[in-house]
């Protein structure tokens, strides 16, 4: 990949990638500094690295950046959950709303399965190959995701 | 293929991802027409597809892009120092041969102006570079900051002398050379100028990020914008001014001005590595 794919890879993959970690950690600064590590790595090996291969790459070198970030800070997350209180329905204007709040809550491999399923449309292989699990176990991850959304959507709906 | 209420999730699931053939789809479709309890649910399934937010955007794209090794850049002073040499050489022309006579007004020294001339201790490196830029091709021009200084202090000097005497000063110091206009366009990322006697800046406050902005130490404000790949640093001494620019044209152009209407500052336009020092009467 020379410098001119490189920048590509920047002007159409920088949003969609900090669209995925921001969704995950839920920290612009955060988010930022993986997706700016994430550039740079990439900067460093892109003569090495093939442009067809750069968003897979960029992926999950994001991907594991986010987990090193989301482990770092394991126990400070785990205490904002703890103090996030439970979802009052009369709060929220919609379903897009609820359902951002109950993607939060989903298990981190679920999150990230479906999260790049539905916001790049990648296949299970794909995601696979970006999150280290297997394809089924990304299609599991995905299907316990979805029925989860269904029913707490379901539950808040019949709230409101 | 018999859909009932203990495995409808998976059939619903794998019809909604698109996992099925074309024949299984066409029968789970057949069947969820059927029957309403399925279309509540296939609706209920379809309501947990995410859509991306387009509105969030990484915030600084621009400083992630690299420079094209590659690729010849010229530099902008390159530009301006060419013109300001080619517009010094013209001067020379037309008012050199004439020996001792009046300063030129258009050229004459404004004692506001005179404070663009920067002490040593706030001017960077790379103005400095530019400044002996200038004097490669204008031998009038001074080599470095510290002649600069003592030039003037001479010139002061001579000028209280010249008036005592009631003579005409003679125009032996160094003349601040003002761009009025200056014209460049952005071309992926690359700055070009095309035009050194123009304008500046397409620069609206509304679309262009202040990224920092504070007071410098002769009570000028001094605004930094990031626009791209080159930095422009806006200094303004002695007065209010305000900066237009329009980042999202590719023809830039900048202009500034005091609350008398009297532009009178400096701008330090950053490529990179190269610097470019623009003052603007």
């Amino acid at each position: 990949m020379n410098t001119e794919q490189y920048n590509n890879c920047v002007k159409i993959y920088a949003d969609g990638l900090f669209r995925f970690i921001v969704k995950n950690l839920r920290d612009d600064y955060e988010a930022e500094n993986v997706v700016q590590n994430t550039f740079e790595k990439l900067w460093m090996k892109h003569e090495n690295v093939d442009y067809e291969k750069a968003k897979a790459y960029l992926f999950t070198s994001a991907y594991n950046n986010m987990i090193d970030t989301i482990r770092k800070n394991k126990r400070i997350v785990e205490l904002e959950a703890a103090k996030e209180p439970a979802l009052p329905a009369n709060e929220y204007t919609g379903v897009t709303e609820i359902l951002n709040k109950l993607v939060n809550k989903l298990p981190e491999n679920q999150r990230s399965a479906l999260l790049l399923r539905d916001y790049e449309g990648y296949s299970y292989d794909e995601i696979a190959e970006i999150t280290g699990q297997t394809a089924a176990q990304v299609k599991v991850n995905i299907f316990r995701a979805r029925v989860t959304l269904k029913k707490q959507l379901g539950s808040m709906e019949a709230m409101i | 293929m018999n859909i009932n209420r203990e495995n409808y999730e998976e059939y619903l699931f794998d019809y909604l991802e698109g996992n099925l053939s074309a024949e299984q789809a066409a029968e789970v479709k057949k069947q969820i027409d059927a029957d309403p309890f399925l279309q509540a649910e296939l609706k209920a399934f379809e309501q947990t597809v995410l859509k991306p937010a387009e509105d969030v955007i990484f915030p600084n794209k621009e400083a992630l892009l690299k420079k094209d090794e590659n690729r010849k850049i010229i530099p902008l002073y390159y530009y301006i120092a060419t013109g300001v040499a080619a517009a010094i050489a013209i001067l020379a022309i037309v008012y050199l041969p004439k020996g001792d006579m009046e300063q030129p007004t258009h050229l004459a020294t404004n004692p506001t102006t005179d404070t663009l001339i920067n002490t040593p201790s706030d001017r960077s490196a790379t103005e400095e570079d530019f400044i002996k830029e200038e004097a490669i091709g204008t031998e009038t021009q001074l080599t470095d900051v510290n002649s600069t200084t003592s030039k003037e202090k001479d010139n002061t000097l001579e000028d209280k002398q010249n008036e005592a005497t009631g003579k005409t000063p003679v125009n032996n110091k160094l003349e601040p050379i003002y761009a009025d206009m200056i014209e460049y366009n952005l071309r992926e990322g690359e700055l070009e100028v095309t035009n050194r006697i123009a304008f500046i800046l397409p620069v609206t406050p509304e679309n262009t990020a202040i990224n920092d902005s504070s007071t410098d130490d002769k009570g000028g404000d001094a605004d930094t914008y990031t626009m791209n790949r080159f930095r422009l640093k806006q200094e303004l001494f002695d007065g209010v001014g305000s900066i237009f620019a329009n980042i999202k044209k590719p023809k830039l152009t900048l202009f500034t001005h005091d609350d008398q209407g009297n532009r009178k500052w400096r701008m330090v336009f950053q490529y990179d590595t190269y610097s470019a020092i623009i003052r603007v009467r």
